[in-house]
């Protein structure tokens, strides 16, 4: 098995349900699962109060450091570290998102990446997945606007420890995304 | 009693908490599931009522519990409609507190805390309930030391949406309250459940 293989297979199992607490841990960080039905009813009533702009804001950027943290305590563990280090930063952020598929996130896909820019593509972010069904469901107005704020920040804290910066040195940007009808969603990263 | 937890646990480890290999969308109980730290499931909802200050705490409040009572009712519906569930705990139920044994069992797999012990009235289709470990806790409490109202949002919701789908016909035909909040000193967190009533036929 490659290194990709190696470190996703270890993530899958450090998942392990603390049983006397009833709480979840990944990668040695407490986690919890929670459905699509909840993130996009958080996401939905958020825009509705505080508007769209305010409500990505504040999902994007408490994503962006939670993930940071949830990843760099693995990535960084003695079991990991050396391994991880030694790929480039395009191989670095193909295991993170390896490892985002394992936490249901979706699948991301590199267009193009250096240092100071990027381009990533995906047709299955869980969020896009989950608001067109329940768009479906519960006959919600179609977007106008991209929904998929979560994963801006998964991206921005991914791109922060593939390059060693800290949270908040990238800007990510949806560009497209399937809930306002385009073919995948899109996104483009720039430096701060 | 004939449910059993520990089995249920150790069958939905079984059943793989992971995302598709190709797709990443982990689809298990007819929803789509993530798992994300706790601290962006906390954090977020700090912002989000820092943001709008005291004068619509209540509104921000009223917001986090809906999101969660409407997916109780989808998540917990989706459940209980599921082939996991029909193999694992429909042989299992033969009443109607079986069946919220069968929920707190998958709820207490979820990584939220755990539901310590219950009490169901049948008959006033009220619900009691006590959750030790709640994930709101440590987070809230780190940042803001004991506070002067329970914070449990997603529980409070999900309280009510236990009864909407024991008892009910649509979501938030009951509502959750948190009597007790282990963030305001309380040793654990009690929340209770009963049907809404209505002013003049408004909600």
């Amino acid at each position: 098995m490659g290194i990709t293989e190696d470190i996703k297979g270890d993530y899958k199992e450090s998942i392990k349900i603390l049983a006397d607490k009833s709480r979840l841990e990944v990668g040695g960080v407490e986690a919890s699962l929670h459905c699509d039905k909840f993130n996009t009813r958080i996401i939905k009533g958020l825009e509705d109060v505080i508007g769209f702009e305010d409500a990505q804001k504040i999902l994007s950027e408490t994503a962006e450091k939670s993930t940071y943290n949830l990843l760099n305590a693995y990535l960084s563990s003695a079991q990991i570290a050396d391994s991880f280090n030694s790929l480039s930063p395009e191989d670095k952020l193909n295991v993170i998102f390896e490892l985002f598929k394992v936490l249901g996130y979706g699948a991301l896909k590199i267009s193009s990446i250096n240092e100071n820019s990027g381009k990533f593509v995906s047709k299955s972010t869980y969020l896009s997945e989950g608001w067109l069904e329940n768009e479906r469901k519960w006959k919600w107005a179609k977007r106008e606007n991209p929904v998929c704020h979560d994963v801006i920040g998964y991206l921005q804290s991914a791109l922060s420890l593939v390059y060693e910066k800290e949270p908040g040195a990238f800007k990510v940007t949806e560009t497209s995304c399937r809930t306002k009808g385009d073919e995948q969603c899109e996104f483009n990263m720039e430096v701060k | 009693m004939t449910i059993n937890s520990d089995e249920i646990r150790e069958a939905f480890l079984t059943l793989g908490l992971v995302g598709d290999e190709e797709t990443g969308i982990l689809r298990r109980f007819g929803v789509i599931l993530a798992c994300n730290s706790v601290d962006f499931l906390i954090e977020r909802e700090i912002e989000f009522i820092n943001s709008l200050g005291s004068k619509a705490l209540k509104l921000g409040e009223k917001v986090l519990i809906d999101a969660a009572q409407w997916c109780a009712n989808a998540t917990f519906g989706g459940i209980m409609d599921s082939e996991e569930w029909a193999q694992l705990i429909e042989p299992n139920i033969s009443t109607i507190s079986d069946r919220f044994d069968g929920l707190v069992a998958i709820t207490n797999c979820l990584g939220w805390g755990k539901i310590t012990s219950y009490e169901l009235d049948e008959e006033k289709e009220e619900l009691k309930f006590v959750v030790d470990y709640s994930y709101y806790i440590e987070p809230w409490v780190d940042r803001f030391g004991k506070t002067d109202r329970p914070i449990c949002y997603m529980w409070t919701g999900v309280a009510g949406g236990y009864l909407d789908l024991l008892f009910g016909s649509k979501p938030h035909d009951f509502v959750g309250d948190e009597t007790e909040c282990a963030a305001m000193g309380a040793s654990s967190c009690v929340f209770s459940a009963k049907k809404l009533k209505k002013k003049y036929g408004i909600t």
